[in-house]
């Protein structure tokens, strides 16, 4: 039983540390190189950062709080953490359209934001699967 | 019910999937118009109800009602101009043509797949094109199925690749794709393919055809010169890539041994140095094919088998060693010094310092041959910048020989026939203005044919010019015409209306304008650009013995006096009334590199053609000024200019686009329709110009697709044709592009007027009303600076007379049909290495009299074929210019071409009169357009699907403090509102007109992607919740106490 819950704990503590890692990619591509000059859409940093601390919550409070909160907790944190991806890719398929469609040298530094991007979109794709396979993860009460 | 477990994790599932799908559509939508292109859909049209008179509706008639007309329409022109596009090089002993059921081996990995067309921009569609064999087969002639067998063997595997630009099939092999390779095959490794490849000489030995070729298109890194060139153990005739490879030699002398004709092909649009081929008593001919389009074989075979009598010449010369001309010194890349201290975004490179001058292409070479003829000296040169007799690179001073040079001269070009022409009269202006010029051609030959008449100029080179580095080419291209086909026999006289403003010459330095010097002119007629020369040679008295190649005819040339001092005031004034002066030369937009850097450059010079033959200039670095116009950020925005009289916006008028429909530019009621439209408006319309003409909801503009390029749509297919906006029935049976013609190099030599008008109503004019595309981006009007560049094909000539007449007359062709033709590019995209930001340096003088001159004729509507002179049905031809442009990618000068106020307003909008669209190249709203600089230059759209983040002005509150951008924004708004008016975009339009959406297989797929996943979502968490308050309700009971009896429940 502890088996499961800690599994269950150690899903949610991975996908929260998997969209730690998509928003400091976020971060990092937003306010260096290709895009250094532009403004940060905060959007995808509050819902993942928000994400990241419902997520957090659940895995050190386990036990302190019932299933069904935890679970409403862990829809919205995926929630928040789609919410952050949607934002995310929205800001870059600009320089997806640029690298991938048009026909000259773009500079090398936009192709490095959009790479380096879609490693961080990844990690917030894991980040929802994590949540996902947990979610399919029974619960202490789902097994009694 | 109750496993709640599985509901969670489908609601988080549905929730990922349902992110995805929102994802898509939003990208989808926005995108709309490029993934129409790719797919094939059509997610919006425009409906109009019928209306009194239809005739006002449908200002442009399509001639094609069904999709196969359409598709027969196109094939049959491109069949047609083909025939017209193959220069006769060589034909000793009437070895051409070949009888029509001829049994003939093929030999070269060209002769199986030649380059059918362009490897980017305007490419030839793939799925229309009839490969060369079935081509050959169909028109009668019997292939050596061994030697077919081999090749057939080594492409077994192989696949055609996709274009890099556009969409479809491109009908060439990525295998054998290479600019420093010509991958040809070995005979071991014929022999490998299959070992019987030789056993059929014996009978099929009517005749051994042997395809040489050498791919070119947008985007290619180009040909280098030398050992940089070649691929490791490719080694050539001359060093060069463009010479013959020593596989490529072994062919030809497998050929040579086994065959008593040996006829060559050269499919390629760089010239090649085959001097080698033309001085080898065994090849009998050599037909230049260009890259022949989709079904061009068909014309090859035609040339080849005497259906028709070839009628090409030349548009470029064809040197032995090309990588000796003056501007091959200066090309690839050469970095600035710095080009790192600027930021990425800024697109800082490289420079290209054009130190040849005017002396590009039969200018260097005829110039300097008729100095030496005539006593001025230029014999001497120095090692490396001379050939010799082979064509290979002299290592030591010594002299330079004509003939040691040139292959074939600009013009150039044999037929089946002969012909005589005469020069008949020629009547020069009391105001110099013009020149009428009357030829008559006879067939003295035995049999049908058409031939060019050519018809160049010398003006005099004084000691005024040597004084103010003012340089005279000793020809230049005045005119040209194309006879109808004459029977033998048969003879045809034709008048040409010459403008002498093309005679004129550039003075930056003193005049400041255009000048006439006083002195001796000639007009000439001749077989080509060095024949002309050697009849003007020979009316000023000089024969072979002063060193010329070959007697001139005197008869053939004609003869005046300008008196008096330097004319700078004929030509002072633009056809638009509009005084000519220095655009270039000084300043922020100079051209000249001097101007930035002085004593930097030295312009060749005929008056020292080896002190001032052009070094390489590297290692510049750009320091204040230049540095920061490089940096495409040097107008700053004002923020609290008084703007209250500018309106935007305006909704008190009821006037649309619609009601503008074939407005003149003066209208009046312009000014009502520009003031309805908010500053956010034109700028949503200026960044969504990709392949795509935005919506401009207040004023009623609907949203269009566009689409690339000068040969037919890149992207569409007849499967969306559509004849006054219903789709044709037979749409789905007929998956062909448009683009099937001849490249449009091979169009210009032609050197048909009548024929490149055709080409302009049907590859551009049809495209855009069958496709509904009223915006086709092309022609291609820069000019061919030398033979390495990789994107000539899809340009026309090293002549900006014979590019800027036959652009003219496509552009004629095509604004018939409510096309809005994009020129690409303005201007002096003069190189595919680094066309991107690369800084493109000349003096004024060639600017004007090459790139700028040619360009000129389309803007001003020149070059009428003298066919339509007199033709009432033409009367309202060559009546309006280009109403559309594209900017290219490289800087004009230093800053960015679509930012150049010298050419993009001094130029084209005040000397050409130009009132239309001028969009820049692929940029989208990013530094490397320098947008706002742009926009007050003459920039109406920024072709792209983004704005670059660090444009932080691109909005209404950004740029509202500025009076002049607010200024230059209705004013662009007038450009391209009146050039939008006047083209098929008004075609089927009246007062009901209006765009729906159409729901494409995309937009459901999506927009069901979204409900179903919408629905699994809440439904999950419906479910989810009803299971957990059954199982609650069950543990309230006492009744689920086991995981079985949970299960069971």
């Amino acid at each position: 039983m502890k088996n499961r819950v800690e599994k269950n704990a150690y899903g949610v503590l991975l996908a929260a540390l998997a969209a730690l890692a998509g928003l400091i990619i976020y971060i990092y591509t937003s306010v260096t190189g290709y895009l250094a000059s532009s403004a940060v859409n905060y959007l995808p940093f509050i819902s993942t950062a928000a994400a990241v601390i419902l997520m957090l919550a659940v895995v050190f409070m386990r036990g302190k709080i019932s299933d069904l909160a935890a679970d409403i907790i862990i829809f919205v944190a995926g929630v928040l953490i789609l919410f952050g991806l949607y934002e995310f890719v929205l800001g870059r398929v600009s320089l997806a359209a640029d690298v991938y469609f048009i026909p000259v040298n773009y500079p090398a530094s936009e192709a490095e934001a959009l790479h380096i991007s879609i490693a961080g979109v990844v990690l917030y794709i894991v980040s929802d699967i994590l949540l996902i396979v947990t979610a399919f993860m029974k619960r202490t009460e789902e097994t009694e | 019910m109750k496993k709640t477990n599985v509901w969670r994790g489908l609601s988080m599932i549905c929730s990922l999937l349902l992110t995805v799908s929102l994802l898509a559509g939003n990208i989808l939508e926005t995108y709309r118009t490029s993934v129409d292109a790719f797919v094939g859909t059509r997610s919006q049209m425009t409906v109009t109800e019928t209306s009194d008179n239809e005739e006002d509706t449908w200002t442009y008639e399509s001639e094609f009602k069904t999709a196969e007309e359409a598709y027969e329409g196109f094939k049959e022109l491109a069949i047609r101009t083909s025939q017209e596009t193959y220069a006769l090089l060589k034909n000793e002993n009437d070895a051409l043509p070949l009888s029509s059921d001829a049994k003939i081996t093929m030999f070269g990995v060209r002769s199986y797949a030649p380059v059918y067309g362009n490897t980017g921009g305007s490419v030839p569609d793939g799925k229309s094109t009839v490969e060369i064999f079935d081509a050959f087969a169909e028109r009668g002639f019997q292939i050596n199925p061994s030697m077919l067998a081999a090749y057939e063997a080594y492409f077994a595997d192989k696949e055609w690749t996709t274009p890099q630009f556009g969409g479809g099939i491109l009908p060439a092999y990525e295998e054998i794709t290479s600019y420093n390779d010509p991958c040809e095959l070995t005979l071991d490794e014929l022999a490998e393919l299959n070992p019987d490849y030789n056993k059929d000489y014996a009978s099929y030995n009517d005749a051994a055809i042997v395809v040489v070729g050498r791919i070119g298109g947008e985007g290619g890194d180009g040909y280098y010169p030398g050992e940089a060139g070649r691929a490791e153990g490719v080694e050539t005739v001359t060093g060069n890539i463009l010479s013959l490879s020593n596989e490529e030699m072994a062919l030809i002398e497998e050929a040579k041994a086994n065959f008593d004709k040996v006829i060559v092909l050269v499919n390629a649009t760089n010239q090649m140095e085959i001097a080698n081929l033309q001085d080898d008593p065994d090849i009998d001919a050599i037909l230049w094919i260009g890259f022949p389009g989709a079904y061009g074989f068909y014309g090859v075979a035609d040339v080849l088998n005497g259906t028709v009598s070839p009628s090409a010449h030349l548009g470029d010369t064809f040197a032995k060693n090309s990588a000796l001309a003056p501007a091959m010194q200066n090309y690839g890349n050469i970095p600035w010094e710095n080009a790192g201290d600027f930021s990425e975004t800024a697109n800082v490179n490289s420079y290209l310092i054009e130190a040849e001058g005017i002396y590009t292409g039969y200018r260097y070479y005829e110039t300097r041959y008729a100095d030496i003829v005539m006593g001025n000296g230029g014999a001497e040169a120095s090692a490396g910048t001379y050939a010799n007799p082979d064509g290979t690179v002299a290592t030591e001073d010594g002299i330079w020989d004509y003939s040691n040079e040139i292959i074939y001269p600009f013009g150039y070009g044999l037929s089946y026939t002969s012909f005589e022409q005469t020069l008949d009269s020629v009547e020069i202006s009391g105001s110099k203005e013009t020149a009428t010029v009357t030829v008559t051609t006879t067939n003295t030959g035995d049999t049908a044919g058409k031939a060019v008449v050519q018809v160049y100029a010398q003006a005099p080179y004084t000691d005024y010019d040597r004084q103010y580095h003012v340089e005279k080419s000793a020809v230049q291209l005045m005119d040209f015409e194309k006879t109808e086909t004459l029977e033998p026999g048969e003879s045809q006289t034709i008048t040409m209306q010459i403008d002498m403003a093309n005679l004129a010459s550039y003075d930056s330095e003193n005049a400041q304008t255009y000048i006439v010097d006083p002195g001796d002119y000639y007009m000439a007629i001749g077989d080509d650009s060095h024949d002309a020369l050697n009849n003007i040679l020979a009316a000023q008295g000089y024969t072979t013995a002063d060193g010329m190649t070959a007697e001139g005819n005197a008869d053939k040339a004609y003869q005046w006096t300008w008196d008096g001092e330097v004319d700078a005031d004929t030509f002072s004034v633009s056809k638009a009334g509009v005084e000519i002066t220095n655009a270039l030369s000084e300043g922020d937009y100079a051209m000249d590199i001097n101007a930035f850097l002085p004593d930097t450059v030295t312009y060749l010079s005929r008056s020292d053609w080896d002190g001032t033959f052009p070094e390489i200039y590297s290692g510049l670095s750009a320091e204040g000024r230049l540095a920061e116009l490089l940096g495409n950020d040097f107008i700053e925005l004002s923020t609290d200019d008084d703007v209250s009289d500018l309106v935007f916006g305006d909704t008190t008028s009821d006037l649309t686009i619609n009601d503008m429909k074939g407005a003149d530019f003066d209208d009046p009621r312009w000014e009502e329709l520009i003031n309805k439209v908010t500053v956010q408006e034109f700028l949503d319309f200026a960044s969504n110009a990709f392949h795509n003409i935005a919506a401009i909801p207040s004023i009623g503009l609907m949203q269009y697709a566009a689409d690339d390029g000068p040969n037919g749509s890149d992207s569409h297919y007849l499967t969306e044709g559509s004849y006054h906006g219903v789709p044709y029935e037979d749409a789905a049976d007929y998956d062909y592009a448009t683009r099937v013609g001849p490249t449009p190099q091979n169009i210009a030599y032609s050197w048909n007027k009548e024929l490149a008008y055709e080409n302009g109503e049907i590859t551009l004019g049809e495209s855009t009303l069958v496709l509904n595309l009223p915006i086709m981006i092309g022609p291609g009007m820069n000019i061919h600076r030398h033979a390495y560049n990789s994107r000539g094909a899809e340009y026309y000539s090293e002549d900006p007379i014979l590019t800027g007449y036959i652009g003219s007359a496509v552009i004629q062709g095509a604004q018939s049909k409510g096309t809005l033709v994009n020129i690409k590019h303005a201007a002096f995209n003069d190189q595919e290495i680094n066309r991107s930001g690369i800084a493109v340096f000349m003096n004024e003088q060639k600017a004007r009299e090459l790139e700028l001159r040619g360009l000129q004729q389309a803007f001003e509507a020149n070059g009428k074929p003298a066919s339509f002179v007199n033709d009432e049905s033409m009367a309202d031809s060559y009546t309006t210019g280009a109403l559309g442009v594209m900017s290219s990618y490289n800087r004009i000068g230093a800053v960015a071409s679509s930012a150049n106020v010298g050419v993009q307003v001094q130029i084209m909008r005040g000397e050409w009169d130009f009132n239309g669209y001028n969009v820049t190249d692929f940029t989208g709203v990013a530094l490397k357009a320098a947008p706002k600089e742009s926009i007050l230059a003459g920039t109406t759209a920024f072709c792209g699907m983004s704005i670059s983040d660090d444009i932080t002005y691109w909005s209404e509150e950004g740029l509202s403090g500025d009076r002049d951008i607010l200024l230059a924004i209705k004013d662009n708004l007038h450009y391209l509102l009146y050039a939008l008016a006047n083209s098929a975009a008004m075609n089927g339009i009246n007062s009901t007109t209006k765009s729906v959406d159409v729901m494409t297989w995309w937009r459901v797929t999506y927009m069901a992607c979204i409900g179903v996943f919408a629905v699994g979502t809440a439904g999950s968490i419906l479910l989810y919740g009803l299971g957990r308050r059954k199982r609650s309700r069950a543990k309230n009971n006492g009744s689920c106490c086991s995981k079985k009896q949970y299960v069971r429940k």
